[in-house]
């Protein structure tokens, strides 16, 4: 993995606009293309097993924590358990994931999955791959992420009701808007008959106990850019298990055991051989790790409340307001650093399968809100 | 080859549907939006090539009233047309946390 300086592209700005990704720049730009990382083939086919493989080993214990009744260890109440039991059990469509990697010694090693809410998706599908032919057109990346969801959501068809699909999110949020617009374009691609419906707008009709949207039909299949620990601790959460149209919800609620940090200890317990996985505990099971370790809260976003310790002492920590529920630690396991940058790889699944990366380099070992992303090749 | 072999948008990038292409597909498409379906469509002309549709509305207490959504990609008769709100659904139990908190 090398990473090089270029010249970004003469009206850049415009040109990525022109896919619809308008939120770039913040304070600073997010989309940098003045820097762009190459791979090999053979570490990027690194990168893609491990991130096939620790798929596998995420089904197997999920498996695992249902057979087990481990909800109390995620903070999973239980009333919604019959539901995430039963979107298991009949195999539930789930469409994507993204696992974030550190990539170093030509070893990819799990940091977190972000297994029910993954952003960063157009950018990684879309924009990196219209950079590419701009810019290197001869070269190859691994990024065959839009392909393969149009071809999963035709897939998909037959598993969900036979019924338009409301694509929901918070639409004053640019990134989360034009995320669920550019899922709903695939969709649409794949001859999904599709509607937008903001999430503050979902109705609920306590007579007949069904979701509604603002035209009076019926919301029978939705994809939600939405996380669940906040869907379900919400007026309409309990609603979800009353719903007699038994609503498919894309990502279903069995992803909730991936996308919490208590699968990572999960993870470690089942499969210490995995060199694909870092050691982690609960911290409340008071076990002994290496000297640095990483505590992260069961749920957060954005790099919030993390906390780097080494020989006891804090040398990195992230504010924030998540961890009442309880924290993992992880054995540290620094970004490679790149001239003092510290990329993060973004492996994507779609369906069952990797699919391709996105790199996002932060100035700090704390990759947070305010990365970059920046984009790659194959050599 | 581990990309994509071409990448065609239809709804997230409109205007800019040729330089999505990678074929010499010349075809421009007409989009035809509305923001209320109590209004009449018409063709967009939006200088972003992105038609976001913003909600708006006002909270009453701890609930939202929506009143509709508009576009700067389409006309305003097509943003407003005659709607009134008619719902028997209660809306506005789901979407509250993320004002408490970030999001994704």
């Amino acid at each position: 993995m090398i990473r090089t300086n270029i010249n970004p592209r003469d009206n850049w700005q415009q040109k990525i606009e022109s896919l619809g990704f308008s939120f770039h720049t913040f304070e600073k730009p997010y989309w940098d293309e003045s820097v762009y990382y190459s791979f090999t083939l053979a570490e990027i086919e690194t990168i893609e097993s491990a991130t096939n493989k620790v798929w596998d080993l995420c089904l197997e214990a999920v498996q695992y924590i249902i057979d087990q009744k481990l909800y109390n260890r995620f903070h999973i109440p239980e009333w919604i358990v019959p539901h995430i039991e039963n979107s298991w059990n009949s195999d539930a469509p789930s469409i994507y994931g993204r696992m974030d990697f550190t990539f170093k010694d030509g070893i990819p090693k799990l940091l977190e999955f972000n297994a029910d809410t993954p952003t960063s998706l157009l950018e990684s599908s879309v924009v990196q791959w219209f950079w590419l032919k701009d810019v290197f057109p001869d070269q190859d990346q691994f990024n065959s992420i839009h392909e393969k969801l149009i071809k999963y959501w035709k897939y998909l068809i037959p598993y969900m009701h036979n019924y338009p699909m409301h694509f929901t999110t918070i639409s004053e949020f640019p990134e989360d808007l034009i995320t669920t617009e550019y899922m709903r374009d695939c969709a649409i691609q794949a001859g999904i008959s599709t509607k937008f419906i903001d999430t503050r707008q979902i109705g609920w009709d306590e007579e007949e106990m069904i979701f509604y949207d603002e035209e009076q039909s019926y919301i029978k299949n939705v994809f939600k850019l939405y996380p669940y620990e906040w869907l379900i601790n919400e007026e309409f959460g309990s609603k979800i298990i009353k719903d007699k149209n038994k609503t498919c919800w894309i990502e279903p609620s069995w992803k909730m055991l991936l996308s919490n940090k208590a699968i990572l200890p999960i993870l470690w317990k089942l499969f210490p051989e995995c060199q694909n996985l870092l050691p982690s505990f609960f911290e409340s099971d008071n076990h002994t790790l290496s000297n640095t370790f990483v505590k992260k809260p069961l749920l957060s976003r954005e790099g919030a409340n993390i906390t780097i310790m080494e020989h006891g002492n804090i040398i990195a920590k992230s504010q924030g307001e998540y961890g009442s529920e309880g924290y993992i630690l992880q054995e540290f396991c620094a970004l490679p650093n790149m001239e003092n940058n510290y990329p993060l790889i973004g492996s994507w699944l779609i369906g069952q399968q990797a699919a391709g990366i996105g790199i996002r380099e932060s100035l700090s070992l704390i990759t947070d809100d305010t990365t970059r992303f920046v984009p790659h090749i194959i050599e | 080859m581990k990309s994509s072999t071409s990448i065609t948008l239809v709804l997230v990038s409109t205007l800019g549907l040729s330089a999505c292409k990678e074929t010499n597909d010349t075809h421009k498409k007409n989009v035809y939006l509305r923001s209320d379906t109590s209004a009449s469509y018409t063709r967009t002309h939006s200088s972003r090539g992105y038609h976001a549709f913003v909600p708006y509305g006002t909270f009453l207490g701890n609930r939202y009233q929506r009143a509709g959504y508009y576009s700067e990609g389409i006309r305003h008769t097509s943003n407003v047309g005659s709607n009134s709100f008619k719902q028997n659904a209660s809306r506005g139990g789901f979407g509250s946390s993320a004002f408490r908190s970030s999001s994704s």
